[in-house]
């Protein structure tokens, strides 16, 4: 497993490049962490609106996508403090599945608890086979766990960006994409 | 992608299906040439196409002039399913019953006119609006379990309507079969304190002015008049709605692999109808729906009493009734005709209206002789209408029709080239005040992103899915 320290918020800026380092131009929001690279980008959809991320690892790809989904949800300007932590653990059969019911776990601390996500560090992805092509996965089960910061939602503070009630299965990917993987989500709105 | 899609009258093209290898049946979609133009712009036929894979399907995989890509099913989309058929979350959606509620008063415009930004401050510190927010009526575990299996009745019995407020909502406020039990710890986390809470996105209360009326009969027994002023409330389940959504799509995702349904798009997952997952996802998504008529019954009361602050009388004085309470994402066991045999059916109606005739028994008793009320939201600047079920869309539609706008451009897209200031003004010149939680809100949700209301109710008459009763022009926004 690489190493897959937490990531920071950093500034964001919605539809800027911020921090260089990739020659796509539709970022959302890039990071650096050392050497890795995470691409978040967001997808033009009608009524709806979802992300497609590119990172190093596999760890790094579930906590971009949850960097890329909060950087919707909230007003890019906001900061966000680290009062709340979680651990989180999670069960899928599948690698798709594992990435629909992590974004929707998050959703539902978000709505049900208000929590806003700072930081989050993928700590351990077990079950999925890291081979080129589409991810297989070994045995029955997958599983993850996760540890994650963040703050209560305070009007004062926080200012919210778009409602997302749902990460769907709609065009749903995870998948190997040369030297990254890949994912793609849509969300509804 | 091979067959030609074929122009089969004015209002309706065929999808055959030659148009996507596997497709059990053809799709039709009720369009005139600009709406179909505009559905052809993303990828919202190829939706129709992938509903019609689905085991069971009968008839056609429709879709409404409204008709834009959603996730799974298009938004617009309906289809109904035989007994050997299926049910799919994703044919319902993650607001489960979403829905609009209209309010009439005995108030003309210039009874408004003047105080409109007062009112509207009342409304907007009544009722709880934005992303994540909170209600007045507090709901634990015991509460909701009486809410989730008896609907608008236990949020009236809890002192906020009246009782013949339950006449006037579609299956008299209750979507019968609901087990609590079905229900995720989860979905009750999300709906302890969401009652009577707007919501963000797309969601409103409306205050309008009756424009015209095209069906005075109809509109007379609607209790709607020229001038008048009425009130529009579009909201849904909230967090409830989402999470069992988000359940049992997972529930279903591993039934399709377990039959072997083979799926164009994961999101359609479904369960055959007599399968135990079925039956349970029934049994929550009533409670869902029961959620969203007892949520938008209490935002029904906050905005009588607003108005009661306001006018400084009772609401029932104001003349305050509700005319209709209709939703437009479910899916419920319904009997259609089908060649010439009546037919239990499973009727998904995701972005889509019933809209029974005159004589049908899901009508309400009061309109029982005009034909069932159904009621479309235009967006921001433009107008909304008011229509009522025909004989004909029976046949045609299972008895659906639109259910709004529906979009066009992207948020995003409506983000970077709408400016939310200059809309403000723009729309403040047309008389119409807007109170939004935030100004990018107000891009998003902007008229321009919207295709234009009334060429969509003009096509549902054309093709016959629905008439004309009345149209109301927005004078009032409040926003998430």
């Amino acid at each position: 497993m690489s190493a897959a320290t937490s990531l920071r918020w950093g500034r964001i800026l919605v539809g800027t490049l911020i921090i260089v380092g990739g020659n796509r131009q539709k970022y959302l929001l890039g990071f650096f962490e050392g050497e890795s690279r995470l691409e978040v980008r967001v997808i033009d959809h009608t009524a709806d609106v979802g992300i497609e991320v590119e990172a190093e690892s596999l760890e790094e790809l579930f906590e971009g996508t949850a960097y890329g989904m909060f950087s919707l949800m909230l007003d890019p300007s906001c900061q966000v403090g680290h009062t709340v932590k979680r651990d989180i653990s999670i069960d899928a059969e599948d690698p798709e599945e594992l990435m629909f019911e992590w974004l929707n776990e998050l959703i539902y601390l978000f709505d049900a608890e208000e929590f806003l996500l700072s930081s989050c560090e993928v700590k351990r992805i077990e079950g999925i086979k890291e081979a080129r092509g589409s991810p297989s996965f070994q045995g029955d089960t997958l599983k993850l766990a996760a540890s994650v910061e963040g703050e209560r939602y305070d009007p004062r503070k926080h200012t919210i960006g778009i409602e997302l009630k749902a990460a769907t299965y709609h065009q749903l990917r995870l998948e190997r994409r040369g030297a990254f993987w890949y994912s793609r989500i849509i969300f509804d709105v | 992608m091979s067959g030609e899609i074929k122009k089969v009258s004015d209002f309706t093209w065929e999808i055959p299906t030659s148009f996507k290898p596997g497709m059990r049946v053809p799709g039709l979609v009720f369009a005139d040439d600009e709406l179909f133009e505009l559905a052809q712009r993303d990828r919202a036929i190829e939706q129709v196409a992938n509903v019609a894979f689905l085991p069971g399907i009968v008839g056609r995989s429709l879709a409404m002039p409204d008709i834009h890509w959603g996730y799974g099913f298009p938004i617009g989309g309906v289809a109904a399913f035989s007994r050997e058929g299926v049910i799919s979350p994703g044919g319902v959606g993650f607001d489960i019953s979403c829905g609009v509620r209209l309010v009439r008063t005995d108030l003309s415009a210039k009874d408004v006119e003047g105080g409109l930004h007062g009112l509207l401050s009342i409304m907007a510190r009544e009722i709880p609006k934005g992303l994540g927010s909170r209600g007045k009526i507090k709901a634990p575990e015991k509460t909701l379990r009486k809410v989730f299996s008896g609907g608008a009745r236990c949020v009236v019995e809890m002192g906020f309507g009246r009782q013949e407020d339950i006449e006037r909502i579609e299956g008299r406020g209750v979507y019968s079969g609901a087990d609590p039990a079905k229900v995720s710890e989860r979905a009750y986390q999300r709906g302890k304190d969401q009652i009577g809470t707007l919501g963000a996105g797309n969601h409103f209360v409306e205050v309008q002015v009756v424009e015209r009326v095209f069906l005075p009969e109809v509109a007379e027994a609607f209790g709607l008049f020229e001038g008048q002023v009425t009130v529009m409330i579009h909201s849904g389940s909230r967090g409830v709605g989402h999470q069992i959504c988000t359940d049992y799509l997972k529930v279903m995702d591993h039934v399709s692999r377990r039959e072997g349904i083979e799926l164009p798009d994961r999101q359609l997952a479904c369960a055959p109808l007599d399968s135990k997952e079925a039956r349970d996802y029934l049994s929550a998504l009533a409670c869902a729906a029961n959620y969203a008529m007892s949520n938008r019954q209490a935002l029904m009361h906050w905005v009588r009493r607003s108005f009661e602050e306001h006018f400084h009388a009772s609401e029932e004085k104001l003349g305050m009734d509700l005319v209709f309470d209709v939703s437009h994402n479910i899916a419920r066991m319904e009997e259609h005709e089908v060649d010439g045999k009546p037919m239990e059916l499973c009727v998904h109606r995701k972005g889509a209206t019933a809209a029974f005739p005159p004589g049908h028994p899901g009508v309400p008793e009061a309109y029982r002789k005009v034909g069932q009320p159904v009621i479309i939201p235009g967006d921001m600047g433009t107008e909304s209408y008011v229509l009522v079920g025909s004989k004909e869309a029976g046949p045609l539609s299972f008895a659906s029709t639109c259910h709004g706008a529906g979009r066009q451009m992207s948020r995003s897209k409506a983000k970077k080239t709408i400016d939310p200031g200059k809309l403000k003004r723009e729309l403040e010149a047309k008389g119409i005040v807007v109170l939004a939680g935030k100004p990018s809100l107000l891009a998003e949700e902007a008229p321009a992103a919207y295709k234009d209301v009334s060429k969509v109710v003009d096509v549902c008459e054309g093709a016959g899915l629905s008439r004309k009763v009345a149209v109301m022009k927005p004078i009032g926004v409040l926003k998430g």
